[in-house]
């Protein structure tokens, strides 16, 4: 029986890829990457974010974007944040796809990396290149240390490439900026912005490239190495910060580009000048508590972590989910669902699908069908302060089904609310994997982004605040000390047009606090199990955070 | 059988990468040709008017910026230049590479003065007179259907803005 992964990987690979008619296909496929391979991707963004000049300046951009004074000051530093992403744009990814291949080898993942690597898109293989690190030549290196074991081994060249990258990468990063934010009347200004252009991360890579040699790289590791011990001592960071910023240093040196320190620029006083009101616990990541630090560096924006979830279920033929759903239902003092959201997913080549079934009831329902059970009065009180409409969900289904037998599911699953869930890609006119209007015959269609995260430009018809459950989907919103941490408060539900002739609606979800506008009402019952499901579900996606 | 030119328009890979993987994520401008299901992948296709529109787009930047400032350029701003050159074009409105250059700073800093975007656009021999002359044919372009469209519009403050089209 096929896995799961493999139908997602499949339904992914549908849609990425570019052919230029009479040619061959350019493909720009996609696999399921592990959500901690991901993290290891995005903290390399976040690490070059806080140990730069312009990374301080891009996060005091992007605070502007989500807590600033004036909708007009929010949009200008929106865009000055895009010019100044686009000016960085392969250090970045370069840097963060090199970090995931770090992690991979660090985890012993090597053939994971392999899945991943061919997958990439060809824009962040060639943004990968530019950090040539010859891996095969520090593997031989380490091979001569007798005293190492494999995993040892592979911990060393993970340290040496990821902090080889990262050294490289900080250098492209850390142009000078101080003086001529200081100086700007206003920010964000077009000054500031050809500052920025006329000293491009990414061109600045470019001088750096023929620097980076295995000499170089074994450096790096040696210098990690005493640079770890030293802060061993401190039980701060900052050792080996020191440490790095003076390869850093002196290969921006060596390539003949000026370079600052990233601590010359001030984010707190570059905030009010942006127009953003945010209160920010500024400090000084090297000299906090290394577990403090660690806490810092490994939090993250992970909703929608059900994907996973739902991979990892067991597929259920479906007159055994039948007899799950009854006792489920049973348990619940209900004769049918309130609303049920199926996820129906690419048609397999052997003529059957996987259908996800998330049926959900209501917090009066619940509260009704569990009074006066102690044991849940903890569950309870946390049930009796959401929203109204929120979505609690009963019990979640992978079922496996015949193709032609999708339209049974509404009738096998007893409900008074019906709503399919559809890879954006797997249905329309054009790719006919799903009828639209067969499935709509039952129920409204919902259209789920799978792959790409960008948000396209269409202005949504609706936007929603998707009211929390009570076991939480996102925590407060927190400060992390230092930095912004990008924990949610609180997630959309953003409800698109249907692109002309299609019935079903797009949809997506984002975290609140990306929102220039925060003040949504909160989803109708409907929609917020459709909102729900997008969080928890098999195409569950958010916004990770990537820059480009 | 052929490759998208960009190949040949003189891009740098990087450059033409960020290009072609845009082209996918905005998907909604191409089909989708589901070739193989369940298999080894698929495509997006673009018609062949439209590669030549890509092809022309991405020639004209390469004339326009020159290839000294096509390598001190940041990849994806490059990318983003040709990317805004052919999707204008692709509204059928003939726009050149200066007006898409002019237009781009408009789109990506804001309302600017004639002399912040000639400045801005940091290229020699364009000069204040230039950008005034480019942004009165912005204001008023004339669509390939004959419909006259404005791009950019002046503020009271003498600053000049994009306008969403």
């Amino acid at each position: 029986m096929p896995l799961p992964e493999h139908f997602l990987s499949n339904a992914v690979d549908e849609v990425l890829g570019i052919y230029a008619p009479g040619a061959s296909p350019l493909i720009k496929a996609n696999s399921t990457v592990p959500a901690d391979v991901t993290m290891a991707h995005e903290r390399g963004h976040r690490e070059l974010c806080d140990t730069s000049p312009l990374g301080q300046y891009m996060t005091a951009l992007a605070l502007t974007t989500r807590y600033s004074v004036s909708a007009q000051s929010g949009q200008k530093a929106r865009l000055a944040l895009r010019d100044a992403v686009e000016q960085c744009w392969s250090v970045q990814e370069g840097y963060a796809t090199l970090r995931e291949c770090a992690y991979c080898i660090g985890t012993n993942r090597l053939q994971l990396w392999g899945t991943i690597a061919k997958a990439l898109p060809s824009s962040y293989r060639t943004a990968l290149a530019a950090f040539p690190i010859d891996i095969e030549a520090l593997t031989r290196e380490l091979a001569r240390h007798h005293g190492l074991n494999a995993e040892q081994r592979n911990a060393m060249l993970s340290m040496s490439v990821e902090f080889t990258g990262y050294v490289m990468a900080k250098a492209a990063m850390s142009a000078p900026l101080a003086q001529v934010l200081r100086s700007a009347a206003a920010l964000p200004t077009p000054e500031v912005a050809t500052a920025i252009r006329r000293n491009a991360p990414d061109t600045r890579l470019q001088k750096l490239k023929p620097h980076l040699t295995t000499s170089f790289a074994w450096s790096c590791l040696q210098n990690v190495i005493e640079g770890n011990r030293e802060s061993e001592e401190t039980r701060t960071t900052r050792p080996l910060d020191e440490r790095l910023d003076a390869l850093a240093r002196d290969m921006a040196a060596r390539a003949g580009i000026a370079y600052e320190r990233s601590d010359a620029v001030d984010l707190l006083t570059l905030l009010p000048r942006l127009g953003c009101n945010a209160s920010v616990d500024h400090r000084d990541g090297r000299d906090v508590g290394i577990q403090q630090l660690q806490a810092y560096s490994t939090e993250a924006d992970v909703v929608g972590a059900g994907g996973d979830a739902a991979m990892k279920m067991k597929i259920l033929p479906l007159e055994v989910a039948q007899d799950a759903y009854a006792f489920h239902l049973q348990q619940h003092q209900q004769s049918k669902a309130e609303h049920i959201v199926c996820e129906l997913g690419a048609k397999e080549s052997n003529g059957q699908t996987i259908a996800f079934i998330h049926p959900y009831c209501t917090k009066e329902q619940v509260l009704k069908a569990f009074r006066g059970q102690t044991r849940l009065s903890s569950l309870l009180d946390k049930v009796a302060k959401c929203d109204d409409s929120t979505a609690i969900l009963i019990v979640m289904f992978a079922v496996r089904i015949a193709v032609d037998e999708v339209g049974r599911l509404p009738k096998t699953f007893a409900h008074r609310d019906w709503s399919w869930v559809v890879a954006d890609a797997l249905i329309g006119d054009r790719s006919p994997q799903w009828n639209e209007r067969a499935l709509a015959q039952h129920g409204t269609v919902y259209g789920a982004p799978v792959g790409d995260m960008n948000f396209d430009d269409r202005v949504p018809d609706a936007m929603y605040r998707v009211p929390a459950t009570p076991t939480g989907n996102s925590g407060p919103a927190k400060e992390g000390y230092g930095r912004f941490s990008p924990v949610p408060d609180d997630v959309a539900l953003m409800v698109l047009p249907a692109p002309m002739g299609r019935r079903a609606r797009p949809v997506r979800v984002m975290p609140m606090n990306r929102l220039l506008h925060r003040n949504l009402v909160v989803a109708s019952f409907p929609y917020a199990c459709v909102g729900e499901t997008l969080l928890n579900g098999y195409f569950s996606s958010i916004g990770s955070g990537r820059l480009g | 059988m052929r490759e998208p030119g960009l190949d040949r328009s003189g891009l740098p890979p990087a450059v033409r990468d960020i290009i072609l993987d845009q082209l996918v994520s905005g998907s909604e401008d191409f089909k989708l040709v589901l070739s193989n299901v369940g298999g080894g992948g698929s495509a997006t296709a673009i018609r062949n008017e439209d590669l030549e529109l890509l092809d022309s787009a991405a020639t004209l930047v390469v004339s326009f910026l020159g290839s000294a400032a096509i390598a001190a350029w940041a990849p994806a701003a490059v990318a983003n230049l040709v990317l805004l050159l052919y999707r204008l074009r692709k509204k059928r409105i003939p726009i050149t590479a200066l007006q898409a250059a002019v237009l781009r700073e408009l789109k990506t800093q804001g309302s600017l003065t004639v002399a912040e975007i000639t400045s801005s656009l940091d290229q020699p021999g364009i000069t204040d007179q230039d950008v005034e002359a480019t942004l009165g044919q912005l204001s008023n372009i004339r669509r390939a259907d004959g419909v006259k469209v404005g791009l950019v519009s002046p503020d009271p403050d003498g600053t000049w803005h994009a306008e969403d089209v």
